[in-house]
């Protein structure tokens, strides 16, 4: 018997993003793996299913995360080599910011084994709600937040800009599970190349729980070097200034208007004899 | 699933489940004890994690900055006492 996985996400909200195909996934498999962001939703997972197995374990401070992410990936494929139809449950999307799922995935296949990712509700999805953004408006644009830190990242003042895993942002040695000011410090100099100090900012978390509250903390971004975040916490930095017409674009455009101003009048129908 | 938890996933899912007379009701209906449904209802999640004796240190970062799983395996395998955990890569 061939094993398989397949990564599914519980989406943010207890109880109320899960997908039916998802749900589907849990109840028919042999092995669940789990990696939920609350002791709480972990045991909700854990009360779908017999066999349901944490990865929390995995973590430990001062250890890197990639490390800790490879095992979770080997933990799984074990599973799935030895003939198991596998799942491993993520918060959130399975996708999105995740990249135990995509390297099992992608580990599986090499092995000509099946897997996929189902979609999910992720953090963004969310977040577009809970602070009335459309992404679509004026543009968004996604980094991990010590990712935007390491390397020469453009920023469009225009659009939006999130921040990811902001809590620990600057975090080198991927072993820490927060930083503390000097490095946010870092992160806000980084910021104020391109927006001003008393620029608002959302700090915002996701409701994951039924009894829980969403958060969307509005402060100035100087003030982000001694907010309050955790593990979970995303930057929301709302455009700074107002789109500017790329002129040199729009005037091709409106040749291009001039040169065929026939196409728009041509009849549907043409009669051919 | 226990009792507590049917209540959570419906105020999870159910539009009618959303108003505190409700939800109130919801835990008359369940039969969940008494300390727990105090719980549900003043939003206690503290509370209602120590009572379900769950698992209170959680991470939920699962993106590295530089996810280069290739490279990290490189490292690892320069190393005869950690390579046999990362396999695969």
């Amino acid at each position: 018997m061939q094993g398989s996985l397949v990564c599914v996400g519980t989406g943010m909200l207890l109880g109320g993003h899960i997908s039916p195909i998802s749900t589907s996934y849990i109840a028919q498999a042999d092995v669940i793996f789990s990696l939920m962001s609350t002791g709480i939703s972990e045991r909700w997972v854990e009360e779908m299913h017999d066999d349901v197995r944490s990865l929390q374990p995995y973590y430990q401070e001062g250890k890197n995360r990639n490390i800790t992410y490879n095992e979770m990936v080997e933990a799984i494929l074990t599973e799935v080599r030895a003939g198991h139809k596998v799942v491993a449950v993520f918060y959130g999307h399975p996708g999105v910011f995740a990249c135990v799922s995509h390297r099992a995935v992608k580990s599986a296949k090499q092995e000509n084994l099946p897997a996929h990712i189902e979609a999910g509700i992720s953090a963004e999805d969310c977040l577009y709600a809970d602070l009335s953004i459309d992404p679509g408006k004026t543009g968004c644009i996604n980094y991990e937040a010590s990712q935007f830190m390491f390397y020469q990242r453009n920023i469009d003042p225009a659009a939006h800009l999130i921040l990811w895993q902001v809590g620990f942002a600057g975090d080198k040695s991927l072993a820490k599970y927060s930083t503390g000011s000097a490095y946010r410090q870092v992160l806000v100099d980084l910021l104020l190349e391109t927006y001003p100090s008393d620029h608002q900012v959302i700090l915002y978390q996701a409701k994951v729980l039924p009894i829980d509250t969403m958060r969307a903390e509005h402060i100035a971004l100087a003030d982000l070097v001694d907010a309050e975040l955790f593990m979970h916490t995303t930057l929301v930095i709302p455009p700074s200034e107002k789109m500017r017409p790329n002129q040199a674009v729009l005037d091709k455009l409106a040749k291009l208007d001039q040169q065929k101003p026939q196409s728009n009048h041509r009849p549907k129908l043409r009669l051919v004899l | 699933m226990s009792k507590v938890m049917q209540v959570l996933e419906q105020m999870g899912s159910d539009a009618s489940s959303q108003s505190d007379q409700a939800i109130e009701q919801l835990l008359i209906t369940t039969e969940v004890n008494a300390e727990q449904a105090e719980a549900v209802i003043n939003k206690d999640i503290i509370s209602l994690e120590r009572q379900l004796d769950v698992r209170l240190e959680m991470v939920c970062g699962v993106l590295p900055a530089d996810d280069d799983e290739d490279e990290e395996k490189d490292d690892e395998d320069s190393t005869e006492e950690t390579s046999n955990r990362v396999i695969g890569f």
